[in-house]
């Protein structure tokens, strides 16, 4: 156990892991960096064979990096022993038949999970009524003399994360636990999972479905092809959230968030000077040639031509703010498609006339519709 | 009284096979370990006793260096499954064939016999016959109780919190390892005690047969496994816990099949197809097992 709880529990550090599959050489995770904090809830997000779940294994401990490390506490995971690393880090896996051992009771598999079970004077009576109140809420607490194997594959995905709420580990990995669940079943899940967070363990889980889980995690870490894509910080969202909530009413909240987002960024930019204005579109501009992958150019631009651009960047920010509940390809669309109407429209008010500006971005095909 | 004599020799033949056929069930259903290493720990155990009774040893001291014996040969089978990941049952089967010179090179000849050593079937003499002429009513009353003590505190044993542990490392050792629960020195245990029980056994099976044989382990693997798929067909299932099922299942399954046998050879069967018809009867109890689809027990495991 660790004396001291940090406040970052799990660092990567440029950890590369690679196997070989059928003589080919198979980078699963690719220098991947990343700190998670005590009491975080981290989502890794990704295609099959991104590499999350050889991640996974790699925090785990049951992994040989390539090169990297990964500190759990401050210290090796690799370098702990057997017993440490069991008191440190718990897995649940996306088998539920991995989870628990299926010859024994539930008692039995509680009983041997749980570390005060022998350290006290516990008898045998009182761990039941303890165990009993742990096994309410997922609805198997007048089953405990069964074996596990007599339960279906959702109740014993259900125990293990009951299990993995007994360990005392501060450290929780769920490789896709809700895989084998039905949306029913996935609830409870979850609300075992906020159990656990709110408890202040940390949990790295391994999602496909975010869609119940984003408003309730922390954060998010998409990866790609064994590479970190993106960060995105969810916490600030989920802070002004009351901690029970169901899709709907998330997917509301969602669309009510943005809106609000859209509406102050609006008003923001209307307060915003002429200048700084013109700043923000400079720098737009600059990420939309690298969006575009143009070659960036000096803005030349006439007094038209700006005031429109002005009030159209009035918008772009709310367009941005909307990022969290839109797809950044999306935004990067809706971007080409204001560019291009906006072309249309220069080119049609000014035709027959000699042209000053080549385009907005100096570039003749600014959206690259033509290609 | 001709009727009684196959049961009593099935009775004592039963009560002293019922700790190879609780040995292999226990290793196979609760360490998920199908154990071939019987077939060796068994003649093993049995020459051990053997050569120790021959050099004088006590008797108690005898049964206990027979049970050393077939622990290290346990031990020796988890240790090559587990040190060069040799699968289970070649691991088994090393083992057998290690164990054939082992026994020759401790007996030094391929049987030694006993007649006219100690046994502890002399204390209970005088209460043979007590009921009927040929029947040996204190031999069988002393292994019965044997082994009601011993699988009693087999039981308690598993359903300690140590036990608990090894059939968690036996029922899903990765689940196991995520506890934190050496899973190879909880298998090396585990096989050692099951094949201590199997060369315990086999002491008294000496004692009883006045020799000990090197071929004495020969058809044990297929006398345990019918022995322990008659024994879960008949033995009630859901009622019981599973570790007292599998004990209990062993020790009537053996009970059983060592007095179908028995009444099969004096009706005429020859002991030369004895094997043959094992084999048949096992077929035959796996497939009903099969059709009546009510039994999930081998469904987990298999």
């Amino acid at each position: 156990m660790m004396t001291i709880a940090p406040r970052v529990i799990v660092s990567v550090r440029d950890l590369v892991v690679s196997f070989s599959r059928w003589g080919q050489r198979v980078t699963a995770v690719d220098n991947v960096s990343f700190d998670v904090s005590s009491g975080e809830w981290l989502l890794l997000v990704g295609h099959n064979g991104a590499g999350k779940s050889t991640l996974l294994k790699a925090i785990g401990g049951q992994l040989q990096p390539d090169a990297g490390e990964v500190l759990i506490g401050g210290r090796h995971v690799r370098a702990l022993k057997p017993r440490h690393l069991a008191t440190t880090v718990f897995t649940i896996h996306q088998d539920p038949l991995l989870g628990t051992a299926p010859l024994l009771t539930v008692f039995e598999n509680l009983f041997v999970a749980d570390p005060k079970a022998r350290r006290s004077q516990n008898s045998k009576p009182a761990l039941m009524g303890r165990y009993a109140s742990l096994l309410e809420p997922i609805g198997l607490a007048d089953r405990m003399k069964q074996p596990v194997k007599v339960l279906s594959g959702g109740e014993r995905q259900l125990l293990a994360l009951v299990i993995a709420r007994l360990r005392e580990t501060p450290v929780i990995l769920l490789d896709e636990p809700l895989a084998a669940l039905d949306p029913s079943k996935t609830e409870v899940c979850i609300e075992e999972i906020a159990a656990m967070h709110r408890e202040s363990k940390t949990v790295i889980q391994v999602a496909h479905d975010i869609r119940a889980l984003q408003a309730r995690a922390d954060r998010i870490l998409a990866l790609r092809q064994g590479r970190i894509l993106a960060h995105a910080d969810v916490a600030p969202k989920n802070s002004i959230r009351p901690d029970s909530r169901s899709e709907a009413e998330s997917a509301h909240h969602c669309i009510r968030w943005s809106l609000a987002c859209l509406l102050a960024a609006f008003i923001a930019n209307l307060f915003k000077s002429r200048r700084r204005l013109e700043a923000e579109i400079l720098f737009l501009r600059h990420q939309l040639n690298i969006a575009l992958r143009r070659r960036p150019a000096r803005l030349r631009l006439r007094g038209s031509d700006r005031a429109l651009l002005v009030w159209m960047t009035r918008l772009w920010p709310s367009l941005l703010g909307m990022a969290r509940v839109i797809e950044p390809a999306t935004i990067l669309r809706w971007h080409r498609a204001g560019f291009r109407s906006y072309w249309r429209w220069k080119s049609r008010k000014r035709a027959g006339r000699p042209r000053i500006d080549r385009d907005l971005c100096g570039n003749s095909d600014p959206a690259g519709f033509a290609r | 009284m001709t009727w009684v004599l196959p049961l009593d020799i099935g009775l004592v033949m039963g009560l002293i096979l019922a700790w190879p056929v609780l040995a292999f069930a226990g290793s196979f259903r609760l360490l998920g370990f199908p154990d071939l290493t019987l077939e060796g720990s068994l003649p093993t155990g049995a020459a051990v006793y053997a050569v120790a009774i021959l050099n004088n040893w006590s008797l108690p001291t005898a049964i206990i260096a027979a049970m050393i014996a077939g622990a290290c040969l346990g031990a020796l089978t988890a240790i090559i499954h587990l040190q060069f990941r040799v699968n289970k049952f070649l691991a088994g089967i090393i083992v057998v064939a290690i164990s054939y010179t082992l026994d020759l090179r401790i007996m030094e000849a391929s049987n030694i016999g006993l007649i006219q050593r100690p046994s502890v079937f002399d204390y209970v003499a005088p209460l043979n016959g007590l009921i009927a002429s040929p029947f040996q009513l204190g031999t069988i009353l002393l292994l019965a109780s044997v082994l009601i003590v011993g699988a009693a505190v087999l039981i308690m044993a598993i359903n300690t919190s140590w036990g608990i542990r090894l059939r968690v490392a036996g029922s899903n050792p990765n689940y196991a390892r995520a506890l934190g629960i050496s899973v190879p020195a909880y298998l090396i245990v585990g096989l050692a005690i099951t094949n201590a029980l199997v060369a315990g056994s086999a002491a008294f099976l000496a004692m009883y047969q006045g020799f000990s044989d090197v071929g004495m382990g020969q058809g044990i693997l297929i006398f345990a496994l019918a022995s322990m798929t008659i024994g879960e067909r008949l033995v009630p299932e859901q009622r019981l816990p599973i570790p007292i099922f599998v004990v209990v299942a062993a020790i009537v399954g053996s009970l059983v099949y060592e007095i179908l046998v028995a009444y099969a050879v004096r009706l005429g069967l020859a002991a030369t197809d004895l094997k043959l018809v094992t084999a048949f009867f096992v077929l035959a109890v796996i497939a009903m097992r099969i059709r009546k689809h009510d039994d999930e027990f081998l469904e987990v495991i298999r």
